[in-house]
């Protein structure tokens, strides 16, 4: 053991690169190999449990083979596991191996995102009642606060088609090679993450309310995006899921803002 | 070193010294969908730290029933480096808003350089890793404004740097912090098995005093390179019959003690865990009994 460094250091170090002896100093020494195991095996499942799609999409050998490799390359940095694997779709986005299938580093990253969704703030939905005694007069100038957990993902790959039928499907349905891209919403307005698809403009129509465009504004946009942006249906499916958690209103005459 | 506030003095649901088992979320439904014989959950905080989402509130409603004990995984008191003040923070803020009766955690480090290595590793036993040992307990005992408890592990290896033994560790460690002990005696019988000593030994010279819990849970036997055996700490199915003699043997000894049963591999469903917990306390019972009679 080089006498500069500690018996901790040589320790994880021998962990983390296989190649490493054995640390001096204990015994015995074949056991050190359980230790190795607890630490590759628990961190490999809970990249597992965070990322089941992609396990199914690749089969658990190679997933495992995957996991392992990214848990030397990049291990935790904190000790609270569930905020461990955020840069695992990035690495399977740069994996020399998988570069034949694009689409699983956007699949890792939906699957990142219904995590932290999962996790996120609580948040009550907006007041309809409120909201419903506003003028109409001042609808155009309404900006709306988002439920905190709101997050929109765009892909140029189906990949909430692929995340559903691997999710949901004992026998998985064949989405065809060159199948259009998806966008897709998640939120969770109480215990249970919903996914949605976007389309027709509602995509570009909630990222601009998320940035804090007024109401008129961001449907101008969302219908120069798709002709088919329909803004009562757009506004339908956002009270629907509860995606709107508050509304800011200013008053047309005096400028004074009103915040529910 | 300010006064520590002793076990349970918020008057809140102190710990019952009856069963408990570690609370998963697999088994939320069951344990809200109807009244539980047991007397008390454990979660390990970590599990928590988060903003919101189902787990805080089946934690929440659990909590308005029963008193809960959270089991640190993550503060690395073994480490070299002192503890992470941010973790201390976040571990304060969750104990502030559940308090729970008890927080523990481990003789053993799992954090180095930065990296979180997400397992129990050993120390050696030394008179300098337990001045160590001892500062980091009482800068966690300072940041968190409670005692602990410090639970004994599942050794795979030992050090020949060690001068001591880990009962002694304990003890002194209990004396200069005034933390109190966690007896887990799977752990006890695991390393005792894998290093070819006495269980019974192990714990009678455990400083039973100190000690505040009791954790049991199941483990997997399996043989090393030269087909010795080999006990991993599974935590992975039922309590074996040797560990609850042993059991039997240290609640007679030291009288009832909140007892946890960890079973979190290969999770059972929700009646066979609780069968283990009713197992340990029908010991405890027993136990009462005899001592009146």
């Amino acid at each position: 053991m080089p006498s500069r460094e500690t018996m901790q250091a040589s320790f994880a170090a021998a962990i983390w690169a296989p190649e490493r002896d054995v640390p001096a100093g204990i015994s015995p020494q074949r056991n050190f190999a359980v230790y190795r195991n607890n630490v590759y095996a628990g961190l490999i499942k809970s990249l597992q449990a965070r990322f089941p799609v992609v396990q199914r999409l690749v089969g658990d050998e190679f997933f495992a083979r995957c996991a392992g490799i990214f848990v030397e390359r990049q291990p935790p940095l904190s000790p609270v596991m569930m905020e461990y694997g955020a840069d695992f779709p990035g690495f399977l986005a740069a994996f020399e191996p998988i570069r034949h299938l694009p689409y699983l580093a956007p699949v890792a990253e939906l699957e990142w995102q219904y995590h932290v969704a999962q996790h996120g703030p609580d948040a009550q939905p907006l007041d309809t009642a409120a909201l419903a005694t506003l003028p109409l007069a001042e609808m155009d100038r309404l900006t709306f606060s988002l439920h905190p957990t709101c997050h929109i993902l765009a892909s140029p790959y189906p990949i909430l088609s692929i995340w559903r039928t691997n999710t949901f499907d004992t026998v998985t349905q064949e989405i065809a090679a060159g199948s259009p891209g998806e966008t897709v919403m998640l939120v969770r307005p109480h215990n249970v993450v919903l996914l949605l698809p976007l389309t027709d403009g509602i995509d570009v129509f909630v990222t601009h309310l998320q940035q804090g465009t007024a109401l008129a504004e961001a449907a101008a946009l969302a219908q120069a995006a798709s002709t088919r942006f329909d803004l009562a249906g757009a506004l339908a499916l956002l009270f629907r899921v509860q995606a709107l958690s508050g509304f800011h209103a200013i008053n047309a005459q005096n400028g004074n803002s009103d915040v529910s | 070193m300010t006064a520590l506030r002793p076990l349970g003095a918020d008057g809140r649901n102190p710990i019952p010294a009856s069963a408990g088992v570690g609370l998963r979320p697999q088994h939320y439904a069951d344990i809200l969908g109807a009244p539980s014989p047991l007397g008390w959950f454990e979660v390990h905080p970590e599990n928590y730290l988060c903003a919101g989402g189902p787990q805080h509130d089946a934690l929440a409603q659990i909590r308005a029933q029963y008193p809960l004990s959270f089991h640190g995984v993550g503060l690395s008191l073994g480490s070299e480096a002192r503890p992470d003040a941010l973790h201390l923070a976040r571990l304060r803020v969750l104990i502030d808003r559940y308090q729970p009766a008890l927080f523990s955690e481990h003789l053993a480090w799992s954090s180095h350089g930065g990296k979180f290595l997400n397992d129990l590793l050993p120390l050696p036993y030394t008179q300098q890793t337990l001045d160590r040992f001892v500062s980091h307990v009482d800068e966690t005992q300072e940041a968190l404004g409670r005692q602990i408890l410090i639970e004994n592990p599942s050794l795979y290896v030992q050090f020949s740097a060690s001068d001591m033994t880990e009962p002694e560790f304990l003890n002194t460690l209990a004396q200069r912090t005034g933390c109190g002990l966690l007896l887990d005696i799977n752990n006890a019988y695991v390393t005792s098995i894998n290093f070819a000593r006495d269980p019974i030994a192990y714990l009678a010279a455990f400083p039973w005093q100190h000690v505040r819990e009791i954790h049991l849970a199941g483990h997997a036997t399996e043989s090393d390179a030269l087909g010795r055996p080999l006990l991993i700490d599974a935590h992975d199915g039922p309590v074996c019959d040797a560990v609850w003699a042993l059991y039997r043997r240290m609640v007679r000894q030291m009288g009832a003690v909140p007892t946890l049963i960890e079973w979190d591999q290969e999770m059972p469903v929700w009646d066979a865990l609780l069968g283990e917990a009713l197992s340990a306390d029908r010991i405890l019972q027993q136990e009462r009994d005899r001592a009146v009679a």
